[in-house]
């Protein structure tokens, strides 16, 4: 439960970031979507139930500060979360390289996702596009930098046989 | 084995859970959509949490910049013009801070003029932060129901319409900027009088939607909010057409329209609380029409 709470305020503080560097003039075309690093990291850190509605909550706190439709992120959210519990096992996120394609992948997939989700209420455009592309680049940049500073702060004390964990190989 | 079985087990819960919370989200991406309180009441949460935090952001970085505008590239000037500098660095300080003030001031007494022109009574309220995602065009401002303002109302500058609150918490508010997609203002164009909705275009731009192929509009013509809506009052100012498709087999015109606010720089947003002096008096209620109309002609 403590867990929780502590991803829910990284969450909140992520949340605040993304605001600020966009009210700061940073185009949303390259706005770093941190609260899907935290995602990234839940799914090869957390894997289990409790992770998946802490992944859901992140999104559902998303949708919230955007004041508009409850429901959008917190599906892409939870869905990437899936996907990478469930292939936590057979990707080597070892290597920083390979931790930045995940998190491009990743937020592809969670932009995608979200479209997706909201259609009926807001069409895509190039701009669109754009911006899924530009947030998944920027995205990947700044992930294994984050990776590896959330596997320090934050130790796993569950079951190693779950998959590979992230702490002790970017940690080394 | 037993580690490897338990270790699948795991995996299809997660998969199973995933996939029952997607359509939790499914469920009520579309339910919100039909019932905007629900998104609300989190919003409200969320908006108590982090606009005090985004407040002193903005306090700290606008004070970190003014320091280092004027103190870093200052460092290099020899020491022979020591006491000069001290003293121009003095005056520059003071002369920041004044023309802080001035060009502050110049922005409220624009939204002062304005209200004053067009009898709008309202809150003048802070933008502190936007929105974190960067698919919604929409701003936080740091004024909330404890001043009065209320989801639905409107919000303007001077230059013109910005959007309108869609959620409110005590002490900030959400602001839907009418360049979003999901938005949506009744206007009339000025010159030739035709009617549309502008809606956010995905860009910087917005479109007039729902104009058919008879009307001609011009590259130009200026672009004002019609009333009709009930949100927005009436003859503000939206944006300018840039340019106007007539072409292809559609039944309406695609219009494009640039807003006359550029949204990247506001600072402070007028919410209207009350709707003008003339709109109050188109709603006099019918019966206080007759009756008035019964005195006039002394007819009982």
């Amino acid at each position: 439960m403590t867990r929780a709470l502590l991803f829910c305020l990284l969450g909140l503080i992520a949340i605040m970031i993304q605001g600020l560097l966009l009210r700061f003039g940073l185009p949303d075309v390259v706005l770093p979507q941190l609260v899907l690093v935290l995602v990234i990291y839940l799914g090869f850190n957390e894997i289990g139930v409790l992770g998946c509605f802490i992944a859901f909550v992140l999104g559902l706190l998303l949708d919230f500060s955007s004041a508009l439709l409850l429901g959008p992120w917190a599906g892409a959210l939870v869905t990437v979360y899936g996907i990478l519990a469930v292939l936590s096992s057979r990707l080597f996120i070892e290597s920083p390289i390979v931790a930045a394609f995940i998190a491009l992948a990743a937020s592809i997939t969670g932009s995608v996702i979200y479209v997706l989700l909201g259609y009926e209420y807001r069409s895509i455009s190039w701009e669109g596009v754009c911006r899924i592309v530009g947030q998944g680049l920027c995205t990947a940049v700044l992930a294994p930098g984050i990776l590896g500073l959330l596997s320090r702060r934050l130790k796993k004390r569950s079951s190693p046989a779950l998959g590979r964990s992230l702490s002790a190989s970017l940690a080394s | 084995m037993v580690g490897m079985s338990e270790g699948i087990s795991a995996r299809a819960r997660v998969a199973i859970t995933s996939f029952s919370l997607l359509c939790v989200s499914l469920f009520l991406t579309a339910y919100s959509s039909k019932h905007p309180s629900l998104v609300s009441f989190g919003a409200v949460v969320v908006s108590e949490v982090v606009t005090p935090f985004q407040t002193c952001t903005n306090f700290l970085s606008s004070s970190a910049r003014s320091f280092l505008e004027r103190y870093v590239l200052l460092t290099r000037v020899s020491r022979e013009n020591e006491e000069l500098r001290v003293q121009l660095r003095n005056v520059e300080g003071e002369l920041g801070v004044i023309s802080e003030f001035r060009t502050e001031n110049e922005r409220l007494r624009s939204l002062l003029n304005f209200v004053s022109d067009t009898d709008l009574r309202g809150v003048v309220g802070r933008v502190v932060g936007s929105d974190p995602s960067g698919w919604v065009k929409g701003v936080t401002i740091d004024k909330g129901s404890s001043s009065g303002i209320s989801v639905g109302m409107a919000a303007v500058v001077a230059r013109g319409v910005v959007g309108q609150v869609v959620a409110t918490s005590v002490n900030a508010s959400r602001i839907l900027l009418i360049a979003d997609q999901t938005s949506g203002v009744d206007a009339i164009v000025q010159g030739s009088r035709v009617r549309g909705v502008v809606e956010g275009s995905g860009s910087q731009l917005c479109e007039l939607r729902y104009v058919t192929r008879d009307y001609h509009v011009k590259r130009g013509e200026v672009v004002l909010t019609s009333g009709m809506d009930g949100v927005y009052p009436k003859g503000l100012l939206i944006g300018t057409v840039s340019a106007v498709e007539a072409g292809g087999a559609t039944l309406f015109q695609t219009i494009e329209v640039t807003p006359a606010v550029d949204f990247a720089r506001l600072e402070e947003v007028l919410i209207v609380t009350t709707k003008p002096a003339s709109a109050e008096q188109s709603g006099e209620p019918l019966s206080s029409v007759v009756k008035r109309l019964r005195q006039k002609e002394g007819y009982r």
